[in-house]
């Protein structure tokens, strides 16, 4: 009877270790917008990888700098060789916390405040940062949206015109819609 | 005479200026780079995929920001958050595999589980190597 209940009783517990569960998309978006004067200077990323585990809150997310999309070749050109140098700083990563991951009801239809906390390296330079986004959740499918400024000179961007054409900081947009 | 050296010192001046500004807001917003119209190099989904896995550093000195010509089993067909088609080529069982996002406007007639090549930009590599502006060939 012991022997049963023992057994029981590590059957459920092997059942919430599973319960975890990983939201993930290959396509998420990210919008980069660091106009500084008439001239705009703005990128979308449609090619955003993003993942986060449900039971802890760990999120990342990753993004190629090549893949960022400028409406003038030249900008995307300038942005590549004398920014952000992509071809020795391929990527971009975000890689962190959901703080308050145990208010969100990922089941319940909502849009949830959500914290987020972590370290974000760009141009081969991590700095820690905090932030707020929204998770939605609408029948079943859960997405991510937020919107933060980074201080291009805070990761050793060096450059003409930042703080004059180039804004000093730039807002990143990101929305990611995850499949479940 | 002075005065005509002046004038066309003048003209020469704003021919110049002109023709800058033509270049940075006008040319670079009309001509963008055309993937589709540089030599690509030709390799198999799984190939790519293992070098990227085995050796990012090594296989970026290869690939970004190269056209790339990749053939592969295609895994599945998505679409992006704005509408444009994306597949996945390589292998289903491995860890990762060759993310294609296609330009727009390009219809697709094979089905997953079919053999396909396609040409694209390569971007670098996430959980799997990412290819954009890609057309089917």
């Amino acid at each position: 009877m012991n022997k049963i209940l023992l057994f029981a009783s590590l059957f459920l517990v092997s059942f919430s270790v599973n319960a975890q569960k990983i939201y993930a998309t290959k396509n998420g978006q990210i919008v980069f917008n660091a106009t500084g004067g008439i001239e705009k200077i703005v990128a979308v990323n449609n090619q955003v990888d993003s993942k986060f585990v449900d039971a802890t809150g760990q999120i990342i997310f990753g993004v190629l700098i090549k893949g960022f999309k400028f409406e003038n070749q030249l900008m995307e050109d300038h942005f590549n060789e004398n920014y952000m140098e992509s071809t020795q700083f391929p990527k971009a990563d975000f890689k962190g916390y959901i703080k308050n991951i145990k208010e969100v009801d990922l089941t319940k239809d909502g849009n949830y405040n959500i914290n987020l906390e972590g370290t974000l390296t760009i141009h081969g330079t991590g700095q820690k940062v905090a932030t707020t986004g929204v998770l939605q959740v609408q029948q079943g499918k859960t997405a991510i949206t937020g919107e933060f400024s980074v201080k291009i000179k805070d990761y050793g961007i060096k450059g003409l015109y930042i703080g004059e054409k180039i804004a000093s900081e730039a807002k990143i947009k990101v929305n990611c819609k995850y499949q479940n | 005479m002075k005065i005509k050296n002046i004038i066309i010192f003048l003209i020469i001046i704003l021919l110049a200026a002109g023709s800058v500004y033509y270049y940075v807001f006008i040319y670079a917003k009309t001509h963008h780079r055309n993937i589709q119209s540089e030599q690509g190099i030709a390799i198999i989904a799984d190939s790519l995929s293992a070098q990227y896995q085995n050796n990012e550093q090594a296989a970026n000195a290869k690939f970004l920001n190269k056209a790339i010509i990749v053939k592969g089993q295609l895994i599945n067909i998505t679409q992006n958050q704005q509408g444009q088609t994306t597949l996945l080529l390589g292998n289903a069982n491995s860890f990762s595999n060759v993310s294609i996002t296609l330009s727009k406007n390009i219809s697709l007639t094979q089905k997953p589980g079919d053999s396909i090549l396609i040409k694209g930009l390569c971007t670098g590599f996430l959980s799997d190597v990412i290819i954009t502006e890609a057309t089917i060939q």
